[in-house]
């Protein structure tokens, strides 16, 4: 029972409502293994101890007064910092936001309170979601705990190698193109991105708003499947998200894929590494063995998904981060005499090198004259890629992919190939252009270093994307919580 | 000959409880910065959600003016940078607008409409000591943009245009339109050329004028100004000018050398609504009447032309007007009341008649008082200050202020004989046949009861006058 937090959620949450352990011990515990582990990780950017510790006191007495408990009582879990949370600072790993308390928090953090979740602090990302290493965070560098040589991933980095190095057993990233996912597969832990318009974005800072969604990482199907039953659902404070209801998704789960029509679309399997296909494929014999019969789907339109998902991406980011201006945010840089003085300073120096990248890329595409080129052309190629998607999942109930094209990448691999970080992309980020669920799951080690499986379903199938997921995770096993490794060249 | 070119784009702050995209109150005057939300102040991953009301003031304003209304409900990002304004982009509409088309009458011309469309306010800056501080107590009020097109030739025509769209949002319970809070604000374009000539010379872009009387002479201002440039054969740039209203002069602001580019984007944040023709529909069938209809009726009544403006100026005279000409009563003289004494007594109440419903059947009753003699002039108008001020019924102020007409000699006669012995000079120079000292005794006897009926008393004043000089 020593290192009881390396077990799931579940097992924590379980432990606590029978009484075996206080949520006091269990928030001491992590904690604890959190003050040890992360100064190697850095996956925090802050550890809201007296908060958690408050929490879990509140939650004994009423665990003791026998009140009615939420479905995620007593389990610790790590908030992405792009999630607003009231009274806790967010800073969308941005130096603009380095002291921003917000004054309310986001839609999905009130529904973790609302469960009964303990919230044990903010992880690490890629300055406002943008990247795929967490390289570029404003604050620090957040280590692959498999080994520290190599990115975590991005953007959802801390939050991936925070459940990975079992520091938490649950946490919440994001996803743009990929940003749950990837970070997931990089970290061996299961990451989800929900249908967009399943899961509120009110409070998550935005970076491209018709991409965004916010996601459960987890070391099990189950965990990640309960985390979803509590944040998805309607928020009237958030338009896109859908009335659909929202199932019980753990009792689906053991219900195997039996009859159900399975595809590995080649167009997504292309460019990978060759060992990541064959662990897709054994992944897509283990569902088959398990009933599920091969289909094959083609989506034509692929190939334009990069260029499309860039354009778009970019365009709507630029203008989510025009109110970092130094008026209210940011450190006020300038503008004694001019105002488009202090604009373009505090914008300068407060904004990263990718942040800055991508607000030029967008403002490019939005500009009169090039809009229809671009952003109106993007748009209409991520009609086509949903035309495509549709066709697909008529043919096939699940669709089966390497979640990256290749294993985790040394620091600074990237550093002068922007375009070779995007295409880290390439096999996530069609879901979020079309909407549609995805999720990684681990698919063991190759190299000592995770593999990720992806599996994809129709919009709001999330139901059945987790019951096949399941299906995977028996197969190779659920992900083990590693104890994080110093690399060769430790900085 | 030099003709006028003039289009206007006419903002006017919607009368909703709150505002565009967040459930804050809307309302002027409130401590700064305390009528704000996450969503208005622009915060970190705050998100819009539209205010259906605001939607149905405009769609009423469309159906006024005969614009089409689209059949879906669309908003698009406006991008530049202020310090009013919280996320660096205005939430507008720029690829489908509310509605589109339609026609305002002014005087006997049609002035065309381009579209109506719906977008959020900014804030407001305060320079205070060297120092700029913003108030976003109006961030995020709705706002209803109505762009004209260019086809009024005056100064005089564009302030009517202007002046109607007010009654408009007045009588369509779209706003009130408190000028000096800046409710209606007006974006003037105006150029000038050879009458005939179809080409349009650069022209001329005023900002946020908020006065009728600046849009007139800002108008004439720009006309003369551009015309003389003309014929000293200067040629003109496009440009923003601001208005100097003690000076009676525009002066130059900045150039456009190259177009605004507001990197229109489609609001991300916000889904396509469906606007159904069934709602569209629906709030046509109950649409209040506008001003130009009101405007025909109240003639129709024979009301003056003095009269009709008084009572359009607001939606809570123009239904007191009808109903109570409903009830029977004389329109020309229940014209002659609220444009006269009920004007007066709203006014110096403090309270117009829009805070405060006074009762047609009130006024009519008033109205039927005075025809019949039981009321007469003074008491008739202390009846209406006591029953407006006081909310009590016509009635009930006449049996307990004592305000019935005197008319009856019996009643009359003793306070004719006190005045009459009060002033004998007067009594001698009425005798000796100077009619100036009946006004004098009348007024004396009024002094004494504001009730009485003047015919009456003037007649009887004469009669005692002779039964005194007699009885010597
Ligand atoms: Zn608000």
């Amino acid at each position: 029972m020593a290192d009881w937090w390396l077990e799931s959620a579940a097992a924590v949450h379980r432990s606590f409502i029978a009484g075996e352990r206080s949520a006091s011990e269990i928030v001491d515990g992590v904690l604890d293994r959190i003050a040890v582990h992360d100064p190697i990780l850095g996956a925090f950017l802050e550890v809201a101890a007296d908060r958690a510790r408050a929490s879990a006191r509140q939650l004994d007495r009423r665990r003791l007064a026998g009140e009615q408990l939420g479905p995620l009582a007593g389990v610790p879990v790590a908030l992405k910092d792009n999630l607003a949370t009231d009274g806790l600072r967010t800073t969308a790993g941005s130096a603009l936001l380095a002291n921003w308390l917000p004054p309310y928090s986001a839609t999905v953090v009130r529904r973790l309170e609302v469960a009964d979740a303990l919230i044990i602090g903010k992880t690490n990302l890629d300055e406002f979601a943008m990247g795929s290493s967490t390289e570029h965070s404003a604050f620090q560098r957040t280590n692959n705990p498999y080994d520290a040589d190599l990115v975590p991933g991005g953007s959802s980095g801390g939050s991936a190698a925070a459940v990975a190095a079992g520091l938490v057993p649950l946490a919440l990233g994001s996803e743009t193109g990929g940003s749950v996912r990837q970070p997931a597969a990089y970290c061996g832990v299961v990451g989800l991105k929900p249908t967009y318009g399943r899961v509120s974005r009110y409070g998550l800072i935005a970076f491209a708003s018709s991409l965004d969604q916010v996601g459960p990482l987890g070391r099990t199907v189950g965990d990640v499947a309960d985390v979803l039953r509590v944040i998805a659902g309607a928020d009237p404070e958030d338009p896109s998200t859908c009335l659909e209801p929202v199932p019980d998704y753990r009792a689906a789960l053991g219900g195997g894929v039996q009859g159900w029509r399975v595809a590995m679309p080649e167009e997504l399997q292309k460019g990978a590494d060759a060992k990541l296909q064959a662990r897709a494929e054994q992944a897509f014999s283990a569902l088959v063995a398990a009933g599920a019969r091969p289909v094959s789907v083609c989506l034509p339109h692929l190939e334009a998904a990069l260029a499309t998902y860039y354009v778009i991406a970019p365009a709507e980011a630029s203008s989510n981060l025009s109110r970092f201006d130094g008026v209210r945010f940011g450190v006020r840089q300038g503008g004694d005499r001019e105002l488009a003085d202090m604009y373009s300073q505090t914008r300068g120096r407060g904004f990263g090198p990718e942040v800055k990248r991508r607000i030029m890329i967008g403002t490019y595409a939005l500009s009169a004259g090039y809009v229809d080129a671009f952003y109106v052309q993007a748009q209409r190629l991520r009609q086509l890629l949903a035309e495509d998607f549709a066709a697909a999942f008529s043919m096939a109930d699940i669709l089966v992919t390497p979640t990256t094209p290749s294993l985790p990448f040394r620091f600074g691999a990237h550093d002068h190939d922007p375009l070779a970080m995007y295409a880290n992309d390439a096999l996530t980020l069609p879901a979020n252009l079309v909407g549609v669920p995805a999720i990684s799951v681990p698919a063991g080690l190759t190299a000592g270093l995770p593999v990720g499986i992806q599996l994809m379903a129709p919009a709001f199938a999330e139901r059945a994307l987790l019951q096949a997921a399941q299906v995977v995770e028996d197969h190779f096993g659920p992900a083990a919580a590693i104890t994080p490794r110093r690399g060769g060249g430790q900085p | 000959m030099i003709e006028a070119v003039i289009g206007l784009e006419v903002h006017i702050e919607l009368g909703t409880k709150t505002k565009m995209f967040c459930r804050c109150e809307n309302r002027f005057g409130a401590k700064a910065n305390t009528l704000t939300c996450p969503v208005c102040l622009g915060l970190p991953g705050a998100l819009p959600r539209p205010n259906l009301e605001a939607v149905e003031r405009v769609v009423r304003l469309a159906l006024a003016v005969g614009a089409e209304v689209a059949p879906v409900l669309e908003f698009d990002r406006k991008h530049y940078f202020y310090p009013d304004l919280p996320k660096g982009y205005q939430i507008s509409q720029s690829r489908t607008v509310l509605a589109r088309g339609g026609a305002i009458q002014v005087g006997l011309r049609q002035i065309g409409l381009h579209h109506l469309h719906l977008e959020e306010d900014a804030g407001k800056l305060a320079h205070l000591g060297g120092r700029a501080s913003v108030d976003l107590n109006r961030a995020g009020v709705p706002l209803v943009e109505i762009v004209s097109l260019p086809e009024m030739r005056s100064g005089a025509e564009a302030r009517a245009f202007l002046e109607e769209i007010r009654l408009l949002a007045e009588h369509l319970a779209v706003a009130e339109v408190r000028m000096e809070e800046g409710v209606l604000r007006a974006d003037l374009n105006v150029s000038v050329r050879q009458v005939g000539d179809p080409r349009l010379n650069p022209r001329t872009e005023v900002k946020n004028m908020n006065s009728f009387r600046a849009l007139e002479r800002a108008v004439a201002y720009e006309v003369a100004r551009q015309s003389q440039a003309l014929e000293r054969g200067e040629s003109l740039a496009q440009e923003t000018r601001g208005w100097d209203d003690q000076a009676g002069q525009t002066y130059p602001q900045r150039r456009k050398e190259t177009a605004d580019d507001y990197r229109y984007l489609p609001e991300p944040d916000l889904p396509s609504y469906p606007v159904s023709a069934a709602w569209v529909a629906d709030i046509a069938s109950c649409l209040p009447p506008g001003p130009a209809d009101l405007r025909q009726r109240f003639f129709a009544h024979g009301l003056s032309a003095e009269t009709v403006a008084v009572i359009l100026e607001s939606r809570a005279r123009s239904q007191l007007f009808e109903q109570t000409a409903a009830l029977g009563a004389d329109p020309v003289v229940v014209g002659q009341w609220i444009v006269g004494d009920l004007a007066r007594v709203e006014r110096e109440s403090g309270e117009s008649l829009a805070d405060r419903a006074y009762a047609a059947a009130d006024l009519a009753d008033l109205i039927q008082r005075v025809a019949t003699g039981s009321l007469a002039g003074p008491g008739a108008k202390r009846a209406l200050e006591l029953s407006y001020r006081d909310r009590r019924s016509v009635s009930a102020v006449v049996a307990e202020e004592g305000l019935s007409a005197i008319s009856d000699e019996g009643a009359l006669d003793p306070l004719i004989d006190q005045v009459l012995a009060a002033h004998p000079g007067a009594v001698q120079d009425l005798l000796a046949g100077q009619e100036k000292a009946l006004g004098f005794l009348l007024g004396q006897l009024m002094r004494k009861s504001r009730s009485v009926d003047p015919k009456v008393a003037a007649k009887r004043i004469r009669e005692r006058a002779q039964a005194c000089n007699t009885g010597f």
